[in-house]
């Protein structure tokens, strides 16, 4: 007699990031039981081994595409791009996290697994075309992070934070299962291949089902992905969750998201009379908006927060283009995430340095000084925010220079004049927090940086991360390719 | 001699020891200003020795390299260097040079330094790029040490100027990557690669018609490129940034000279060769801006109060002159232009180097606290004078060949109509050359001449300024007695240049031998 399920055959190679990810997790978590009283030190450790384990598992699988569990897992190029780079803004983030928590005074063991969680979450959404795997995957990322937002439990901002972020989350993550719903009522399948297979002319009186579907699901990964108008919680968010919280917020957390968003406005080729309207409003109103505000803020979180709100804006620009056409989205997508998630997070490392406790925001004032304290560390903002602008040899730069180049390829010269047109604009505030930097501070009071090893590591892999990834772009896209 | 990578150690040598040297922990004063020195020289030489190279008149790159860098979209780390770059290079080693010396920062000594250094480099990257990337990311990064030597040294306003110094040129420059990019998929449709290769394209453009049928792009392109070059230039509406820039940059004399003209340059290296139908349609509008260029900071330069703000406005007369000359489309306007570009970092240079000599007898920067320094500082006085009479293009200075050149060009398009130019256009840019002797004379009264209590006692350039101040004059009246080392071995490179854009057959071939002599 058949079964009507069949066990679906497990390629565990492939899955092998996933369960070294979960388990550093858990055997956090065993750490936590059997030595509740101990400083952080053993379950950083163990972290710190997991991830490493993580990130050399991942490597291996480079070079080739995997299809698994019946196909709910799919490894394709610019996710597992995105998943690499989760695993190792995961590593800088806890790399961070310790002096932090240190010299804040503030100690959040369970800081560890959860963060692992939901670096996990990211992952599979990363790996995935089938809406209840991104489903899955977004709720273990979102729900680490509404409790890691308030994890600070003596600052009330910190609260604030993650209540604000829980409450609407949640409500974003009905719209995305109602799209969900809607997909699945119209093409009787969970994966995104349902719009292009079944988005035939044949069943003309499907196509509002899509049409809404598609409304739905950009409503809720938009959420996620902060654009305009969806945005409100990023800057509350950012501005009151502990810092190395939101460095992972982000930059490791984003990148699910936005290859989530990657494959749904791809998916919805087949209707893009519709979707790229939808995408060049969204993305529009995301660069111009998150700009305007970023404009005349002072508080360099907030300032972050909507810098990542104008980044967003700046993928799904290229992603309505790729509407239009096809264009060769993997390296350039992959050029993109690199710059934006390295630049993202040098600066974070370094603002992690610079504050004094959890309680005042970090004000562009308070980065006065820093070139005269020190000029290496100075030095490294300015690369990481000149990355930001897109000035050098760096990521940012060769991110946006593809952009373009793939925009103009395709004959979208206008998305790519729109695109540039706000990165002018947007120079202007990353230029004043490297003015901020170089200006001597009112009051000489020197407190010395503490420049420990997990510091100085984070800071290199971010500076490889920017830099690197540039001059060695040849032997980089040959591992990628190659196959192991 | 081409054995060595010559033109990447001039780039990554000061480059790489800049950034050692503004990164350096504090030591002694004299170990960075030693080690400076020692890489600024050792530029100069390799520098000099370049051009030497270019002396029998060769239109070649030379000292190329190519090493595959980011393949997959045809980018490739490319030098060379042809006669024009090699002049400027050789300028910009010797106003680094000159800016090393004469330089006494107060504090961070190391960093602006190291500084100095880095944007010497990056201006050697610039020069020397064969590649559209490479050029424009050595373009961008050029603003960084500029900006971080305001902030850190200048006076006045620094956050403010020095960001809006970067937000300007960077918004300036952004539409050149659109321009690259379409310039660059053109390539790719016509070869089925996509190249940012300068020498592959310029041949792409020449003999394989890649413009063909694609006026629109095209045009799109040139002014995705010469916007970026305007504003660098700089033309009169987009100029503010360059006033404050001078007065408040520790450094004006290396970006008077060096930084600006990279803007220029970009038109010969890129606009001209790879956008010819562009150039020769727009033609009459930047003639026309630079005819407005001329007379506006002709006019302006006479009624500022501060010395930095009448080179200021002046310089944005010069760059008038290049323009015309380059965009009269012609081999004399353009030997002109290219003269004029080199000849000009010389003269701004050599007055901004005099007052920074004048700036440490007196804090103040207006002219009203200055007069009579005749009497109190003779060789001071006449050192000016020489670099001021080769601003205002008097027959035996440098300031003279390169603009007359530039106007004869000009008159020859005017004259045969060429590409939608008249005379009309001549006749107000002569006029303006009028203008420059007006400010540059009334600069020169005001500050040396009349009485002055406050200055009878300045003592005057000692031993190590007048050295440095004498190289200048004596560098301006070689350029204008004997021109013709420069201009013979820019020559055939102008040659090939000015030949694709056909000369009109009715003007009168004279040889440039000929034409200049004073």
């Amino acid at each position: 007699m058949n079964s009507h399920f069949t066990i679906p055959f497990f390629n565990w190679a492939v899955l092998f990031p996933f369960l070294t990810m979960a388990f550093t997790g858990i055997a956090g978590l065993l750490v936590l039981l059997f030595k509740p009283k101990s400083e952080s030190n053993t379950i950083f450790f163990v972290t710190i081994i997991g991830i490493v384990i993580t990130i050399f598992a991942q490597a291996g699988l480079f070079g080739n595409e995997y299809a698994t569990l019946n196909d709910m897992i799919t490894k394709l190029n610019p996710g597992m791009i995105g998943e690499a780079l989760i695993v190792l803004s995961l590593l800088v983030v806890v790399l961070l996290s310790r002096p932090y928590f240190e010299r804040t005074n503030t100690s959040c063991p369970e800081f560890y697994p959860l963060i692992c969680w939901s670096a996990l979450g990211g992952m599979i959404m990363c790996s995935t075309e089938n809406m209840l795997g991104i489903f899955v995957g977004l709720e273990l990322l979102s729900i680490s992070l509404y409790v890691l937002a308030g994890s600070n439990k003596r600052s009330k901002f910190s609260q604030e934070a993650a209540m604000k972020y829980f409450l609407l989350g949640a409500f974003a993550t009905g719209f995305l299962l109602y799209g969900i719903a809607f997909l699945y009522g119209a093409s009787g399948t969970l994966s995104l291949d349902g719009f292009r297979t079944f988005m035939s002319p044949a069943h003309p009186e499907n196509r509002p089902l899509f049409v809404l579907s598609f409304a739905f699901l950009m409503v809720g990964i938009g959420f996620k992905c902060g654009l305009v108008p969806f945005h409100q919680w990023v800057p509350d968010v950012y501005s009151g969750a502990p810092l190395n919280v939101v460095a992972f917020m982000a930059t490791g957390a984003k990148i699910g998201p936005f290859i989530a968003l990657y494959n749904i406005v791809l998916a919805a080729f087949m209707f893009k009379p519709i979707a790229f309207p939808v995408c060049l409003a969204l993305s529009i109103l995301s660069m111009v908006v998150g700009n305007i505000m970023a404009f005349s803020q002072r508080d360099v979180k907030k300032l972050l927060a909507y810098s990542s709100v104008v980044n967003a804006g700046y993928l799904l620009i290229y992603l309505a283009g790729l509407l239009k056409e096809n264009g060769d989205s993997h390296t350039v997508l992959g050029y993109f995430l690199i710059g934006y998630v390295f630049a993202t997070l040098g600066v974070f490392v370094i603002l992690g340095l610079i504050a004094k406790d959890d309680k005042e925001p970090i004000t562009l004032n308070s980065l006065r000084g820093l070139s005269k304290r020190n000029p290496g560390l100075a030095a490294l903002l300015a690369i990481f925010v000149l990355s930001q602008i897109g000035i050098g040899p760096v990521a940012g730069f060769v991110g946006k220079l593809l952009f373009v180049f793939d925009l103009v390829r395709i004959n979208q010269v206008w998305l790519a004049v729109i695109l540039l047109a706000n990165s002018a604009f947007a120079a202007y505030y990353y230029l004043k927090i490297i003015r901020s930097a170089y200006t001597n501070a009112d009051d000489e009071t020197e407190t010395p940086y503490v420049f420990c090893p997990s510091i100085k590591t984070a800071l290199g892999i971010c500076l490889f991360g920017v830099v690197g990834t540039v001059i060695f772009y040849l032997p980089i896209v040959e591992f990628l390719s190659h196959q192991h | 001699m081409s054995s060595l990578p010559y033109v990447s150690i001039l780039i990554w040598l000061p480059l790489i020891m800049g950034l050692v040297l503004a990164l350096a922990p504090k030591v002694s004063l004299q170990i960075p200003r030693l080690v400076s020195l020692i890489v600024a020289i050792a530029t100069v030489v390799i520098s000099g020795s370049i051009v030497t190279q270019f002396f029998g008149g060769d239109a070649d790159f030379k000292f190329r390299q190519s090493v595959d860098w980011i393949s997959t979209a045809g980018i490739s780390y490319s030098v060379g260097v042809d006669s024009m770059a090699a002049w400027m290079m050789f300028l910009t080693a010797f106003l680094g040079l000159v800016a090393i010396l004469i330089s006494k920062p107060t504090e961070k000594v190391s960093q602006f330094l190291g500084l100095i250094l880095c944007l010497e480099g990056t201006l050697f990257g610039i020069f020397a790029s064969l590649d559209l990337v490479l050029f424009y990311i050595f373009f961008e990064l050029s603003l960084v040490p500029v900006a971080l030597m305001i902030l850190g040294w200048g006076t006045g306003d620094r956050g403010k100027v020095a960001i809006r110094y970067v937000a300007t040129l960077f918004a300036g420059s952004l539409l050149m990557l659109v321009g690259m990019a379409i310039i660059a998929g053109k390539a790719g449709e016509l070869t089925h690669f996509p190249t940012f290769d300068i020498l592959k394209l310029q041949d792409l453009v020449a003999n394989q018609g890649l413009w063909k049928d694609s006026w629109p792009m095209q045009s799109l392109a040139f002014w995705g490129f010469m916007i970026a070059f305007l504003v660098k230039s700089p033309v009169v509406p987009i100029h503010r940034w360059l006033n404050d820039t001078y007065e408040d940059a520790p450094i004006g004399a290396i970006v008077s000279g060096v930084v600006l003209k990279v803007g220029t340059f970009g038109m010969f290296r890129l606009c001209l060769p790879l956008f010819p139908d562009a150039c020769k349609a727009y033609a009459p509008i930047i003639v026309g801006i630079g005819v407005i260029g001329i007379i506006y900071g002709g006019i302006l330069a006479a009624i500022q109060e501060t010395p930095a703000r009448v080179m200021g406005f002046s310089t944005i007369s010069h760059v008038g002159f290049i323009l015309v000359g380059l965009f009269s489309l012609n081999h004399y306007g353009m030997m002109g232009a290219a003269f004029q570009q080199f000849n000009h970092g010389i003269a701004a240079a050599a007055v901004f180097v005099l007052l920074s000599f004048l700036a440490e007898r007196s804090p103040s920067k207006s002219l009203k606290d200055f007069g009579g320094l005749k009497k109190s500082m003779p060789i001071f006085s006449t050192l000016f004078l020489i670099a001021m009479l080769t601003n205002l293009g008097l027959p035996f200075t440098g300031g003279f060949i390169g603009e007359f050149l530039a106007l004869v060009g000009a008159f020859y398009a005017g004259h045969t109509g060429a590409n939608g130019l008249n005379l009309a256009y001549v006749y107000i840019a002569a006029a303006g050359a009028i203008l420059s002797a007006g400010y540059m004379l009334y600069l020169y009264q005001r500050l040396f001449y009349g009485k002055k209590e406050e200055t009878a006692n300045f003592k005057d350039l000692n031993l190590k300024e007048t050295v440095i101040g004498g190289t200048f004059a004596v560098i301006i009246l070689v350029l204008g007695i004997l021109p013709m080392t420069v201009l013979r071995s820019m020559e055939p490179k102008i040659e090939t240049l000015s030949s694709s854009y056909a000369m009109p057959l009715d003007a009168p071939v004279i040889a440039v031998e000929e034409a200049p002599a004073p």
